[in-house]
């Protein structure tokens, strides 16, 4: 996994313009930053004063940068002078850009509690952004002339689904759900695997096979194809046959759910894991 | 009538004084330094015996034990019609019994439990250990228990409760206890099955050179300590996260952990709560098999009962090759159970708890000692299910060996100091590219553990402490605590066979949930016990017999196979018969091992079925 830049959040936080490509190894950017912050955030200095700031050229500007940091009651100083053009000494490079981002990390808060204490108001009254909602399909005009109805009927026939006897738009609803499920090209994916499967498996066709959801006219075939499904009866049957969709929404609802957490802690497990042996500790007989 | 003890007999042989006897020692006083006359001794050793005998018998009058074997099966009963194979053990075979007994056996199943119950009564029920049927009732007179005291067909004599043995203990009422012994001292002993999809004949042809290379490459004596590295932090973490812990450092994958009974871990686990010496013993074993009827086996799928559910289990066809580890809490578990029982005996006699057997050492769910033992079993439980995870891990063999048939270098996974030496062996038979085996995890039980549940009773919903020794959870479908995988199958029960038998994968039932609190068989169930099996059985007809089996074995000590020989053991697929026939669990498949891996302490068995076997099987 790529290294992420620890400002990256703080960065996009303040809206700084060029947040994605910040490098703390690169003077300039650092520079160009500190200006930015001190101009539009922080405002310690008044316009005059922030003149030497400004000079990223000049060879006093560490100088100045860490007058500054005084003013500003941090904790953190530059201790080693701009040898940035020293780029043999890696270990130095490295000690100094540590030195950076402490520096950086603690201006970077800084500005947020600058910009917080100036939007305070504004900013306590925003509720998270709702995600945008699907796109609702205007399905109540859809009318319900003869036409229609007759359509509505052959394709409810041909991809069969009940259709709902008065109301067309529950009918286009349902379609439309059963066309984005079914026909997705996962979907599609799985089937045509499923189908290879029957083939190869054409000789081995036991009773249980599992066609019997293309052959599902009412509900007295669902109770008569899923028994396993429910291991008590109502007495109505049609209720049994509402108990095993149920159950069968269910057994999906769940077994989603149950992918999402697998995801959750398969993406954890890409910081986490650390799995280790270690023949030598091995130990044969006492 | 008049027993002699044997010591007492050899002083009268001797014809000498018997210093440990009390009226010798009184004769010989009297007597000065005169040699005793022999008739004197005699009567003397006499009037002792039968003294020490009158004792007994009071004792045992006492406790209403004192019956003949014909007096005593007369309390044994055949259960209603519509329960086959379900024997009643009524109140009164001993004393104090709160419910009934209950034990499921066919008839010759039940000959062994009889057996054991006339050899009990024709030593005048003294010495030895109690007979399985004794300890299902002695365990029906513990305090809190509800409805009944159930016992499985594989049922055999344990510490205080038998191995075999379920019982249930109201939440709700004060008294009731939790017992160490009825969870065993082995906690989360347990089976878990890896399924993969390689076919018989991928591995048919290189194994008998895959044994022969472990053969000359594993040196005869076990791996005692685990080769993942593991700090006492990573110890203390692991017993109170079990599978999140694997997980988290990558040694078990996300899907696993669905596929664990308790979802590989027991939430009221507290590290604390186990001992340091018991910690000292689980540090260096993680990730070890163990010793005893500990195995790990790869089998293939010899027969499908239930095809859609076998299925749902990622089993579609017959000689697929699935892998079984059956291992427990080590050291660690053992270390927690002797804690508690030395704890309890002081709690029973402060809050006056009565019980037939010493053994039966328990304490109130409620009280300090209840509790602490129930969360430091938990964390034992954690430990057991790390360690299986562990062993999967090192089974699975992820990245680290690029070969088709990684999963073979399982072998290696007991801890071998020259493993270098053995993955060469393997590199030189396996050629192939690596390639992805789908070793996921079918399911995970454990056979040896108390669990908080909740239970329908007369039609009242209960909360329960379920003791589950020796049997295995078996819920039905549609339980909102199994898998949702297996939903509407029911939940999966691992039924580990012994030396070159069957394994068998059940189902959960209804009819299980409302009978046995939803437990089921666990395994074959020893038939006699250790030290029996090595004075009866002679370790070459054991060979002999295996041998004309096509199983050959590379690697024995004499002892293990005596002990852990089929004759040892009850016939797995009877028991797992009379579960089925009884209706509390599901036959779904049956698995015939290929090779077995057996640790004893001292050594290691390798068991090789011959292909010739399984070739004829083809033909």
């Amino acid at each position: 996994m790529s290294r992420i830049s620890p400002f990256r959040r703080k960065l996009a936080a303040l809206k700084y313009a060029d947040w994605k490509n910040f490098d703390i190894s690169n003077r300039q950017h650092i520079q160009a930053l500190v200006v930015w912050l001190e101009q539009t955030k922080i405002r310690h200095y008044s316009v005059e004063a922030r003149g030497p700031l400004k000079k990223t050229e000049s060879a006093k500007w560490d100088e100045c940068l860490n007058d500054y940091l005084e003013e500003l009651d941090s904790p953190y100083r530059l201790k080693s002078t701009s040898s940035s053009t020293n780029k043999e000494d890696k270990e130095q490079m490295k000690a100094q850009e540590l030195e950076w981002t402490y520096i950086i990390d603690w201006m970077l808060s800084e500005a947020i509690l600058c910009e917080y204490s100036d939007h305070k108001d504004e900013l306590n009254e925003r509720k998270p952004i709702r995600r945008k909602e699907k796109t609702v399909y205007e399905l109540e005009n859809c009318g319900s002339t003869k036409e229609m109805n007759n359509a509505l009927k052959d394709l409810c026939a041909f991809l069969r689904i009940p259709m709902h006897p008065t109301d067309n738009a529950v009918t286009c609803q349902t379609i439309l759900t059963f066309i984005k499920d079914k026909f997705n090209p996962m979907s599609i994916k799985n089937y045509e695997e499923y189908i290879k499967d029957k083939v190869n498996t054409q000789h081995s066709k036991t009773s249980n096979d599992d066609d019997h959801w293309v052959r599902t006219q009412s509900y007295k075939d669902i109770i008569r194809f899923y028994p396993e499904m429910i291991n008590f009866s109502t007495g109505d049957e049609m209720v049994d046959a509402a108990t095993i969709i149920l159950r069968a929404l269910y057994i999906v609802d769940v077994r989603n759910a149950q992918n999402q957490f697998s995801e959750i802690l398969n993406f954890l497990q890409k910081f986490t894991s650390d799995p280790k042996t270690n023949a030598e500790k091995g130990k044969v007989g006492w | 009538m008049v027993m002699f003890d044997t010591v007492h007999l050899k002083a009268i042989d001797k014809r000498e004084t018997f210093s440990g006897c009390i009226c010798c020692q009184l004769l010989f006083s009297l007597s000065g330094k005169r040699k005793l006359n022999e008739a004197l001794l005699t009567f003397a050793h006499f009037s002792h015996i039968e003294h020490s005998i009158k004792k007994k018998k009071q004792r045992t009058m006492s406790l209403g034990q004192n019956r003949s074997f014909s007096e005593e099966a007369r309390y044994i009963k055949n259960g209603p019609k519509e329960f086959p194979n379900l024997k009643i053990i009524d109140k009164g075979f001993v004393p104090g019994m709160r419910v009934v007994g209950k034990f499921y056996a066919d008839d010759q199943l039940e000959k062994l439990c009889m057996d054991e119950l006339q050899e009990f009564s024709n030593r005048n029920q003294f010495g030895g250990f109690l007979p399985a049927v004794k300890q299902i009732a002695n365990v029906a007179g513990l305090p809190g228990i509800v409805k009944h005291s159930i016992a499985m067909p594989d049922v055999h004599a344990g510490y205080g409760f038998a191995i075999g043995n379920v019982a249930a203990f109201d939440m709700e009422n004060p008294e009731s206890v939790v017992s160490p012994g009825g969870v065993g001292f082995d906690i989360n002993c347990g089976v878990r099955l890896l399924r993969t999809n390689l076919d018989y004949k991928d591995v048919r042809d290189i194994q008998e050179s895959v044994a022969q290379a472990l053969f000359n490459h594993i040196p005869v004596g076990v791996g005692s300590k685990g080769i993942i590295p593991t700090t006492p932090k990573d110890l203390h973490q692991a017993l109170e996260m079990g599978i999140d812990w694997s997980i988290r450092q990558g040694y078990a994958w996300a899907e696993d952990k669905e596929h664990c009974e308790e979802y590989g871990r027991m939430l009221n686990a507290d590290a604390t709560k186990v001992s340091q010496r018991a910690q000292k013993r689980g540090l260096p074993q993680m990730g070890t098999l163990g010793a005893g009827n500990h195995y790990m086996e790869v089998q293939r799928v010899e027969k499908i009962f239930d095809k859609s559910a076998a299925k749902k289990m990622g089993i579609d066809r017959v000689n697929q090759i699935c892998v079984m580890i059956h291992s427990g809490s080590r050291g660690l578990g053992h270390q927690v159970a002797t804690d508690a029982l030395v704890k309890m005996e002081k709690a029973m006699a402060r809050d006056k708890i009565h019980t037939n057997d010493k053994q039966l050492a328990c304490a109130r769910i409620n009280s300090e000692e209840g509790k602490e033992y129930l969360d430091a079993m938990a964390a034992a439980a954690n430990y057991a299910w790390v360690n299986r995870s562990s062993m999967t891990f090192l089974a699975r063999f992820e990245k680290k060996i690029k070969d088709k048939k990684r999963f073979l270098c399982m072998y290696t996974y007991f801890l071998i100091r020259k493993q270098n030496i053995i993955l060469q062996a393997f590199q030189k038979i396996f050629k192939q590219d690596a390639d992805d085996l789908d070793m996921h995890v079918v399911y995970d039980v454990s056979h040896n553990i108390a669990k908080v549940e909740q239970h329908m009773v007369d039609g009242k919903l209960m909360k329960l402490l379920v003791h589950r020794k020796g049997s295995t959870r078996a819920f039905p479908p549609h339980h909102p605590l199994i898998p949702v995988d297996y939903q509407v199958i029911g939940q999966p029960v691992l039924i580990g066979g012994t030396m070159g038998t069957s394994s068998f994968v059940l189902t959960g039932t209804e009819k299980g949930m409302r009978d046995t609190f939803g437990s089921t068989c666990h395994g074959a169930g020893r038939a006699m016990s250790r030290n029996k099996s090595r004075k009866t059985l002679d370790y070459k007809d054991v060979l002999n017999d295996l041998k004309k089996q096509g199983i050959s074995i590379r690697v024995a000590s004499p002892k293990l196979v005596m002990e852990e020989a089929p004759e040892s053991y009850k016939d797995v697929t009877s028991v797992v018969d009379v579960c089925h026939t009884a209706g509390i669990s599901k036959k779904c498949i049956q698995l015939k091992p290929i090779a077995v891996i057996k640790v004893d302490n001292l050594f290691i068995i390798l068991l090789l079925l011959a292909s010739s076997s399984a070739t004829k099987m083809e033909k």
